[in-house]
């Protein structure tokens, strides 16, 4: 049992006094009105009422917050990474209880420490060919299993998952958990992609966090997380929210999604499509085949026809021959048969003539 | 494009239904192609058609594994 539940209830406060009490203390705080300030811009989110500026100094952040009425009047384009020094006044807001800096001057000192640091990492990486588009993998189209880099608790780890299981539910997801902001994220998200693409049954490794502000994705543009990416022989997805500035995990990896749910998509195919796809490679084979063997078919038939048709002609024109023979054969029979028969009668009329002539010449004999 | 059919027992021993989707989703489509092309005789069309069916089956096995794990390890 707690001393709060000991507490009598009506000695408590309310939020609303409670911040009503820290308003007080600040509105009446020596050395918060009229303070000169120096930070590092980390975001800037202009909207119709006014502007909000996110500022980082080491590891500290405060937001500015500018009416639209002064933000008007700045003549620079503020944006991230510049160093700015800021003439205002802390303000708390009660409703919300936040804290913020109402400047009512801006002037631009130069690049903040933050953004030097991070070119001169950029430009370092990129002079060792590290963001070459001939160093990028291609992700599987069908992986069986993804690795997934990122904190256990966070919103990413679950909209991966769920982005993933839309599409593909049958891939199985290996999460490595890693602290994604802070000082030991760094090594705790290089430690992930390492252990990940040392197993060789991964096939494609996500690393990333949903949105938040430029020190809170800090982690992503470090030489650590870089290298993993960079030395990792598993295609790696950076999905790192979204940001003006891509971080330099994002220029590494072999590809990048704005967010989670897009880097979840990005790796694994539509289950539907490729069903789709497959019944459709099933129609085409069964109508080629079918076509294929109807055309074999006819030209089978075809053949069939014209073998039969040769065949006939042969016969016949051999039957028409034998005919032309036989007649032949018959015509010479009749013709011997004739003149055997003009033969006979000559032969008749010549022993009738002789026989007449030995008659004639007995009888000439006998009666001189 | 080969000609060589994609067999099961050419992975080298693994499971036929390790051989991975896309290179039986490629074989499918190459058979459909050299179907639709119409140069081959019927014997080798009915191989081949044959082969595809065995590849579609294989393929609807595949997908449809049901959900898969999610799997955490190492604690950081």
């Amino acid at each position: 049992m707690s001393e709060v539940d000991d507490a009598p209830l009506d000695e408590a406060l309310t939020v609303a006094e409670l911040n009503r009490r820290i308003a007080d203390v600040v509105d009446g705080a020596d050395g918060l009105e009229s303070v000169l300030c120096v930070g590092e811009v980390s975001d800037v989110s202009v909207y119709d009422w006014g502007t909000f500026i996110d500022l980082v100094y080491d590891d500290h952040e405060l937001t500015a917050l500018m009416w639209a009425s002064r933000w008007r009047e700045v003549d620079v384009d503020i944006e991230p990474g510049m160093e700015l020094l800021l003439d205002g006044t802390v303000d708390f807001y009660a409703e919300r209880g936040t804290v913020s800096l109402k400047p009512w001057a801006i002037q631009v000192v130069g690049d903040g420490e933050r953004a030097t640091r991070l070119k001169q990492l950029r430009a370092e990486l990129d002079a060792r060919g590290w963001f070459d588009e001939r160093h990028k993998q291609p992700l599987p189209r069908f992986p069986a299993r993804i690795g997934v880099v990122t904190s256990a608790d966070g919103d990413a780890r679950f909209d991966i998952q769920e982005a993933v299981r839309s599409r593909y539910p049958s891939v199985d997801i290996l999460l490595r958990d890693a602290y994604v902001q802070g000082d030991r994220a760094p090594a705790s998200i290089a430690s992930g992609i390492h252990a990940l693409d040392r197993r060789g049954d991964v096939d494609v490794i996500v690393v990333g966090r949903g949105g938040g502000s430029e020190t809170d994705l800090e982690a992503f543009d470090t030489e650590p997380v870089a290298e993993a990416v960079f030395t990792a022989n598993t295609p790696v997805v950076a999905a790192v929210g979204h940001r003006e500035d891509e971080p330099i995990v994002c220029d590494v990896a072999d590809a990048t999604a704005i967010t989670p749910t897009e880097a979840g998509l990005t790796v694994v195919p539509d289950r539907t499509e490729v069903e789709a796809s497959v019944a459709e490679a099933r129609d085409r084979i069964g109508t080629a085949y079918e076509r294929l063997a109807v055309d074999r078919l006819a030209e089978l038939d075809g053949r069939v026809d014209d073998a039969h048709e040769s065949l006939s002609v042969r016969r016949l024109a051999a039957l028409d021959g034998r005919v032309e023979d036989g007649y032949e054969t018959l015509e010479a029979a009749r013709d011997r048969a004739a003149t055997e028969r003009r033969y006979r009668v000559v032969i008749a009329v010549l022993m009738a003539l002789l026989l007449a002539a030995v008659l004639l010449a007995l009888l000439l004999i006998l009666y001189p | 494009m080969t000609n060589e059919p994609l067999t099961d027992e050419a992975t080298d021993g693994e499971e036929a239904d390790e051989i991975p989707i896309q290179r039986r989703i490629d074989r499918v489509e190459e058979i459909a192609d050299r179907l639709e092309a119409g140069e081959v005789d019927l014997a080798e069309a009915t191989e081949l058609r044959t082969e595809a069916k065995r590849h579609l089956l294989a393929l609807e096995q595949q997908l449809d594994v049901g959900d898969g794990a999610v799997i955490e390890f190492d604690e950081r």
